[in-house]
Formats: C-alpha cells, sequence, structure tokens
C-alpha cells in the first residue's frame, strides 16, 4: 500500500487519458465496418473502465486523507520549462481541496460513462463520443490537480477544447454548430483576461507555483495593492467565463445542444465549477484583494437572481436545469464573496452530485419521450417512468434545500455564512440569495411537474409519426422507462444527492481543510459564526424554498391556467425572463453589430480597395504594355527578316566600331 | 584582259548579298522566291570564301564553301518540304497568309 500510495495521484489523473488514447487507437487497430462493433465495444471498455479506475483511486486518495493514511503531497512527474531562474514543473499536487475535486469529478464522470453506455447505443458516432469525454475528465483532473498555474491552465483549456467538441458532437446540426463557437468565443474573452493575470502575476511573484507565491501575497499586499487587485479581477473574469457568470453566461443554456450525459457531467457538475475552484484554490490572494472580493460576492449573487428568474419561464427542461445551474454558481461565487470558501466547496461538491442526478434524469425523460424537451409537450410521464421520477424528485428536493438533502446544508452554510458576515456586509446579498432559494423551488419543481404530472401528450404525437413515417405498427412508441444501464449509474449520484450534504458538514469548518484554503480573520467571519445564526435568518430560506414547491404544485400540477394567466397578466415581467432578460440581444447589439460593420468595412476597404486594388492596378498595367507590345508581332514573315538583318548590321558594327 | 582583284570578288559577293537581302524583305508574295534569296545570301557568302581563300592562298576558306554549299543544299530541301505542306494545308504560297503569329 505504501508504494502503491503513492501512485495513486498519478494513476488517478492519467487513467482517462491511457482509456481515451486506447479508445482512439481502436480508430488504426481495428479498422473496417465488420469490426466496427467490436471497436466500439473496446473504446468504451477501455474508456469506461480507465475512469471508473480513477474514480476508484481517488474515493481511495480522499477517504486516505480522511483518516490520515495519505498524507497531502506534491509530485512531480517531469520538469517542463526551464528559463532563468524561472521553473515549471509538471506534476499532481493532493491536498483536501484537489482531492475534493478529485472525487467530485471522477464519480460524476464514471456515473456519465456508465450512462452513456444506454444512452448513446443507438449512436454510430459513440466511440469518438466516450473518447472526447475521457479525455475530458483527463483535461478536468489536470486542471484541479496541477500544482501550479501553467499546468492548470493546460487543463482549463483543454476543458475547454473538449466542451466544444462535445457540444459539437452531432455537428450536422446547424445550431450545434453555433453553440460550440459561442461556447468557444466567450471562453476566449475570458481566457484573453484569465492570460493576462497570469502574466502579471509571473511578473509580480516570478512564479506560479502554488506553494511559491501564495505565502508571499501577504507581504507584498500593502506595497503592490493596485497589482494584486488587478491580478484577483482578471482571474476572476477568466473563472467567470467558465463558470458562466452574468454577463459571460450566454454560452451554457446554448450548449445544452450537446448530448445530456455531456450537458450532465460538463456543464453541470465539473468544467463549470473550475472558476468555483480556481478561487478557492487562490485564496490567499482573494483574502488580500476586499474590494475584488466584493464585486466577486455581487457578481455571484447577480447571477444567482438572474438565472434562477430566466428558469421560471424557459420552456426546454435541458435549458431550465442550465440556467439552474447558472443559478448555483452563483451561489458558490457569492459564497466565496463573504470569505466562505469552504461553504462554496460544499455547494460545489452537493450540487455536483444533485444537479448531474437532475441531468440524467432529464436525458431519460427524454430519451423516453422519443427526444422531446419542451416540457409543455411532455406531462403524464409519472406512470411510465417512475424510477427516473422518484430519482428527479430527489434531485429537486436536494435542489430545492430541503432537508435532509444535500443542499440544504450547502445552501445554508452561504446564505448564513453571508447573513453572519462581519459589519453586516453580506445582509443584501442574503437577501438576494433567499430570493433565489424561494425561485429556485418554483422553477425546479415546475419542470417536474409539467413533465411528470398531467395528461400524456404522447398518444398523439406518436400517431403523427406513424402516419407521417409509415412505420409498422408493431413498434411499441409509449413512452418506456430507460434501461437498467441509464438507471443504475443515477443511483450513487441519487445517494450523494440524499446524504453528500450530512456526511460531509464537516466541510464548512476551515480546519477540515488542512491549509488548502485561507481566511484571514477567520475567527470573525461569517462561516465561524453559522450556528449562532437567529432563527428566522436560518429557516426563511427553508420556508420560503417549501413556500415555492408548494407554488410550483399548485400552479404546474393542478391549476396550469391559473399559470397561463400569471403569464398573460404579467406579461412584461414574463417577457423579459422568457427572452432572458435579452442580454443576447444586447450583445448583439454592442458587439456583434459594431464588430460585423467594422468587418465589412474592413473588407471593403482593406481587401477590397487596398490589396485587390493594387493587384488589380498590376494585371491591367500588365496587360496594357502587352497590348501595346503586341503589335510589334506583325506576322509577315518579311518584317522579321528585316528585323534579323538590322540587327546583324547592329552587331557587325559594334563589333567593328564599338569595341574600342 | 581585266585583271580581277579580291576587291572586285567582293563587291560582287557585297552586290548578290543586297540583292538576296532586298528580295527576301521586298518581296511580299512568293515563298519560293525567298527561297531563291536566301540561296542567292548564302552563294554571295560562298563566293566571298572562296574569292578570299584564292588571293590569300589559304585553302580553308574553299573548304569552308563546301560546307556552306552542304549545309543550303539540306536547309532548301526543308525549306520546300515547309512549304509543301503550307501549300497543303493553306493552299497558298503568299507570304501574306503565313501570319499567325501577327499579335
Amino acid at each position: 500500500m505504501t508504494t502503491f500510495g503513492h501512485l495513486l495521484p498519478t494513476l488517478a489523473v492519467l487513467l482517462p487519458l491511457l482509456g481515451a488514447l486506447l479508445g482512439a487507437a481502436s480508430y488504426g487497430v481495428l479498422k473496417g465496418q465488420a469490426l466496427k462493433n467490436w471497436a466500439d465495444g473496446f473504446a468504451m471498455l477501455t474508456t469506461t473502465g480507465g475512469v471508473l479506475a480513477a474514480a476508484a483511486c481517488s474515493w481511495l486518495i480522499f477517504v486516505g486523507l480522511l483518516d490520515g493514511t495519505v498524507q497531502p503531497s506534491q509530485t512531480v512527474w517531469l520538469e517542463w520549462l526551464q528559463v532563468g531562474g524561472w521553473q515549471v514543473d509538471f506534476g499532481v499536487l493532493i491536498d483536501r481541496l484537489s482531492a475534493t475535486m478529485l472525487i467530485v469529478v471522477t464519480t460524476v464522470s464514471a456515473c456519465v460513462h456508465v450512462y452513456s453506455v444506454g444512452y448513446m447505443a443507438e449512436d454510430p458516432s459513440r466511440r469518438r463520443f466516450f473518447i472526447y469525454l475521457s479525455l475530458f475528465t483527463f483535461a478536468m483532473l489536470m486542471l484541479v490537480t496541477a500544482p501550479n498555474l501553467l499546468q492548470m491552465f493546460l487543463g482549463w483549456e483543454g476543458v475547454g477544447v473538449c466542451s466544444y467538441l462535445l457540444i459539437n458532437f452531432w455537428y450536422h446540426k446547424p445550431s450545434a454548430n453555433a453553440a460550440a463557437i459561442k461556447a468557444f468565443v466567450v471562453n476566449r474573452v475570458a481566457d484573453a483576461a484569465m492570460l493576462v493575470g497570469l502574466f502579471l502575476l509571473l511578473a509580480t511573484f516570478g512564479s506560479l507555483t502554488y506553494a511559491e507565491f501564495l505565502p508571499r501575497v501577504a507581504e507584498l499586499a500593502t506595497e503592490h495593492q493596485l497589482t494584486l487587485n488587478l491580478i484577483a479581477l482578471l482571474l476572476f473574469i477568466g473563472a467567470m467565463g467558465k463558470s458562466a457568470q452574468f454577463g459571460l453566461h450566454t454560452w451554457l443554456p446554448d450548449a445544452m445542444e450537446g448530448p445530456t450525459p455531456v450537458s450532465a457531467l460538463i456543464h453541470a457538475a465539473t468544467m463549470v465549477t473550475a472558476g468555483v475552484f480556481l478561487l478557492c484554490r487562490l485564496s490567499p490572494l482573494y483574502e488580500a484583494t476586499p474590494e475584488i472580493l466584493h464585486l466577486v460576492g455581487w457578481v455571484g449573487a447577480l447571477t444567482a437572481l438572474f438565472a434562477a428568474t430566466v428558469g421560471l419561464t424557459q420552456t426546454d427542461i435541458k435549458r431550465v436545469i442550465a440556467y439552474s445551474t447558472c443559478s448555483q454558481l452563483g451561489y458558490m461565487f457569492f459564497a466565496i464573496g463573504v470569505s466562505a470558501y469552504p461553504a462554496a466547496m460544499f455547494h460545489l461538491t452537493t450540487h455536483a452530485f444533485f444537479k448531474a442526478l437532475l441531468f440524467l434524469g432529464a436525458g431519460s425523460v427524454i430519451h423516453a419521450a422519443h427526444h422531446e424537451q419542451d416540457i409543455f409537450k411532455l406531462g403524464g410521464l409519472r406512470k411510465p417512468l417512475m424510477v427516473t421520477y422518484v430519482l428527479m424528485w430527489l434531485g429537486s428536493l436536494a435542489l430545492a434545500g430541503i432537508p435532509p438533502f444535500a443542499g440544504f446544508f450547502s445552501k445554508d452554510g452561504i446564505l448564513e455564512s453571508a447573513f453572519m458576515a462581519p459589519d453586516g456586509i453580506g445582509w443584501g446579498l442574503y437577501a438576494v440569495g433567499t430570493l433565489g432559494a424561494f425561485l429556485t423551488a418554483i422553477y425546479g419543481f415546475r419542470i417536474l411537474f409539467y413533465s411528470f404530472e398531467g395528461q400524456p401528450h404522447h398518444a398523439h404525437h406518436h400517431d403523427e409519426a406513424h402516419t407521417i413515417n409509415h412505420q409498422p405498427s408493431t413498434t411499441n412508441h409509449s413512452p418506456h422507462e430507460s434501461p437498467w444501464i441509464m438507471l443504475a449509474p443515477m443511483l450513487p449520484l441519487a445517494v450523494g444527492a440524499v446524504v453528500s450534504g450530512y456526511l460531509l458538514k464537516g466541510m464548512l469548518e476551515l480546519d477540515w481543510w488542512q491549509g488548502a484554503i485561507a481566511i484571514n480573520n477567520w475567527t470573525e467571519s461569517g462561516l465561524h459564526h453559522i450556528h449562532h445564526t437567529p432563527v428566522v435568518a436560518k429557516f426563511a430560506p427553508l420556508i420560503l424554498a417549501i413556500l415555492g414547491i408548494t407554488l410550483a404544485w399548485y400552479l404546474f400540477a393542478q391549476h396550469r391556467a391559473v399559470a397561463k394567466k400569471i403569464a398573460q397578466e404579467f406579461s412584461i415581467p414574463y417577457a423579459i425572463s422568457f427572452n432572458k432578460w435579452y442580454i443576447d440581444e444586447l450583445y448583439e447589439l454592442l458587439w456583434q453589430r459594431p464588430l460585423r460593420a467594422l468587418a465589412n468595412e474592413l473588407y471593403r476597404q482593406g481587401d477590397g480597395r487596398l490589396i485587390d486594388g493594387v493587384l488589380h492596378r498590376l494585371t491591367a498595367e500588365v496587360l496594357s504594355t502587352g497590348l501595346s507590345l503586341r503589335q510589334l508581332q506583325s506576322g509577315n514573315l518579311y518584317h522579321y527578316a528585316l528585323a534579323m538583318l538590322l540587327a546583324v548590321v547592329a552587331a557587325f558594327a559594334y563589333v567593328l566600331w564599338g569595341v574600342n | 584582259m581585266l585583271n580581277i582583284t579580291l576587291a572586285h570578288v567582293l563587291t560582287l559577293s557585297s552586290l548578290l548579298l543586297s540583292l538576296g537581302v532586298a528580295g527576301m524583305v521586298l518581296n511580299r508574295r512568293n515563298i519560293i522566291a525567298i527561297l531563291m534569296c536566301l540561296e542567292l545570301v548564302l552563294l554571295a557568302v560562298s563566293l566571298n570564301l572562296v574569292g578570299t581563300a584564292y588571293f590569300r592562298a589559304d585553302l580553308g576558306g574553299q573548304i569552308f564553301s563546301f560546307f556552306i554549299l552542304t549545309v543550303a543544299a539540306a536547309e532548301l530541301a526543308i525549306g520546300l518540304a515547309i512549304v509543301t505542306l503550307f501549300f497543303r494545308n493553306r493552299g497558298t504560297i503568299e507570304i501574306d497568309a503565313a501570319d499567325l503569329m501577327k499579335g
């Protein structure tokens, strides 16, 4: 165990890569249509097996860290760069922060891999899908275990690329293409800021290794406050892009164009939480820049509220969950804003379980309803999809923050630490967050009730399909429960959604993190005092959540006409919410149109007038010179003869008289 | 009896050359005539060589004139072949018809 124990972190990070490489090798070795099924099976086996093994390693590390048999460590694989006195290594850093991320990433990834075996069973390109998934897992693991920011950035961009590839997995769909490009471009904007932040950090500290620069933040704080603020701000912008915070969130809902398991893994549980992880990892830096921390808190709170209001009216089941993700990420940032990094990480962990569960449940619904995602066209699925229904209930209860489900512990931790933050700076955040919790309960149960309650729509729907496609009537088109291979991986997530909050609530204590997270004035921080939260503040979010669920039950399960009437009555707020606060339209007006006009103008002036102008002028000159020169070619033999003669005479004259 | 000197020979040769060149340049109708003028030019050169060789008592020039005669014969054979083909294709041997090179 001792020698093997040292290898565990390396194995956990590299096994998914190995699985992906083996799967990719099958393209070269097992060629041909006849072997396609075998090759697909082989790739699914290696990728899923690799991730499952990585998950096992991660849990061994995590449990070992908890009971003390594994010590926090930093393993160097190889020296990557050495420039002057600056050195960057490839390696793996294990402490409680990265171990927490390890179990979150590998567990959700393993569940998603197994789930995808069922979900993607009929897709001809499923091998590519699994390879991308495993590659993503590797990049994400590298992101969370990197001992320095440069390797972290490699993983950061790696998950971005894999996200692009997976959103665009069904590349024949123009909407998927557009969504993938949008995700990539929005993330470029954020990453550009992040890269500048990294440069600035390197210039200020001379190192990008956490262990080297983080302890020195405090000593530089007084002298270089402005630089530190700038670094913190730029890195936060990078985190905002990846974690879809307000302003740079526009790509996340569109990213739902990808297959549902992708949404569960990348756009709910892991990649989008990278920003939260990064800020927690850099907690000493953010502790030294209270102004930026304040901004982080308000951006998070704004996102939490904004996304919750938008989630209320969307009709696509996946988009609602995507906005929910956006909103929950907002909670995590707002926890960071009040220095409650442990609460943010705790919510990240519980959220990964219940949100992945919700997405996989939604995938099960979509699978059962033959790729119908509009909640108004779903309905009455409770009886045929009993297992999915129960699992979705668990996930939704956890999302709404009902005890004893996981979301209750983490969300309350966040709200209470905001309420108890010193000098009442968090009261505004608390109010916004509590309102958000109310809305969360409503939209969370709205999709549940619309999908599962009410009258089934499918009968009519599939009659149409029959007549259009002339399918044989023996085919069974009624909604059916998903196969066990899809339901089984949802069970561990459901267990996580139920018990992870209670089991891991020790995460709310700073000591639990064993120095991986630093908080100045811990004894005065809000998180330290959450046990003294006034009863009213403690129970307000819970009561509002229960009210929200009841309201959702009344409006969306019992009296849908009332819901429609409310929508008509308040048409302006409804339109704002339905059109996502017109952010896309605003960006169209602010960025796309001016940029397109500028590009058009550059095309016309630069390409059209300058480059084409020079070329056209050049060719025109050559042409006219040629035209005048061709007059010399008369075609008459005697002209040539005369020219030859004259030339000979001239040559003789030169020889005779010209030489000397 | 007129005493023939090198000057006479060279003058005759120059006259023949000029005649040949003038015939080539001024002739606008007949390719055969051009070929004949070409022969005239070559003849002028040969005469030049033979005359010079005689007066300088150097056989080299006379030998060279044989080469010129041989080459002239070969050239004429090819030239006439071309003219024959040209006639077959165009039905005429007028020089003005050979103007494909006109720009």
